[in-house]
């Protein structure tokens, strides 16, 4: 995140036995730096999460258990990848609402894994302007770091 | 000594905190009023009765997740 805007972030739990949450802004939109002359466009993200012991590299490791990841240009929101297997039994599959189109909105698209490195990499083709010029290189060692410890949903490095 | 964990950490413009329960029902009660126009604990009453089923919106699940554990 410090490649694009000044935040807060908080996590409410270090306990490995509860299910944390964590927030930008305390849920309010992280507005992102624009491109001169752009639209604004802003980030909204929750996590939950759950600190579980790591057998291999420990002692421990953080587990996603959930994510809303909604991304905004001029105060309209356009996407929200969700992920919230634990609410939704009956959907427990990563899916984006396509919330500018009127006719996808409601539907929930698959998406696979979703990493909050490849909204940001979205929010710069809706015109964020990060405010570090190596920001490609820290997204690609994140997901470097990420492959290294994920346990589904790997991607390509 | 202070506890680590209730530190604050800054990585550029990024801060990072820890937040107590009571706080962290707060973000989630605003949520719920901001979004749903309800309180968090209407919100969660309603959730726990089953409500929602069938009316999940996008707003719902954004609020859901950021209900605390064990509330």
């Amino acid at each position: 995140m410090a490649c694009f805007a000044s935040c807060k972030v908080t996590a409410d739990s270090y306990d490995p036995d509860a299910e944390g949450v964590l927030t930008l802004n305390e849920g309010d939109r992280v507005k992102l730096r624009r491109a001169p002359g752009g639209q604004r466009v802003a980030l909204e993200a929750s996590m939950r999460y759950r600190i579980v012991e790591h057998p291999k590299k420990g002692p421990w490791k953080v587990n996603t258990t959930g994510w809303v990841y909604e991304l905004y240009r001029a105060d309209r929101r356009l996407l929200a990848f969700h992920w919230h297997p634990a609410a939704t039994p009956d959907n427990v599959l990563p899916h984006l609402h396509a919330e500018a189109s009127a006719r996808f909105r409601k539907h929930h698209i698959p998406t696979g894994r979703v990493l909050i490195e490849d909204v940001l990499t979205l929010a710069v083709e809706l015109g964020a302007n990060p405010i570090k010029d190596d920001w490609a290189a820290i997204m690609r060692k994140n997901r470097r770091n990420f492959v290294l410890g994920a346990t589904w949903g790997s991607i390509p490095s | 000594m202070s506890d680590p964990t209730e530190e604050v950490t800054t990585v550029g413009k990024v801060q990072f905190r820890k937040l107590d329960e009571d706080t962290s029902w707060r973000v989630f009660d605003r949520a719920a009023h901001r979004h749903l126009k309800l309180s968090g604990e209407e919100f969660a009453r309603r959730w726990d009765e089953g409500w929602y089923e069938g009316r999940e919106t996008v707003d719902v699940m954004k609020v859901v997740m950021l209900r605390p554990s064990g509330r």
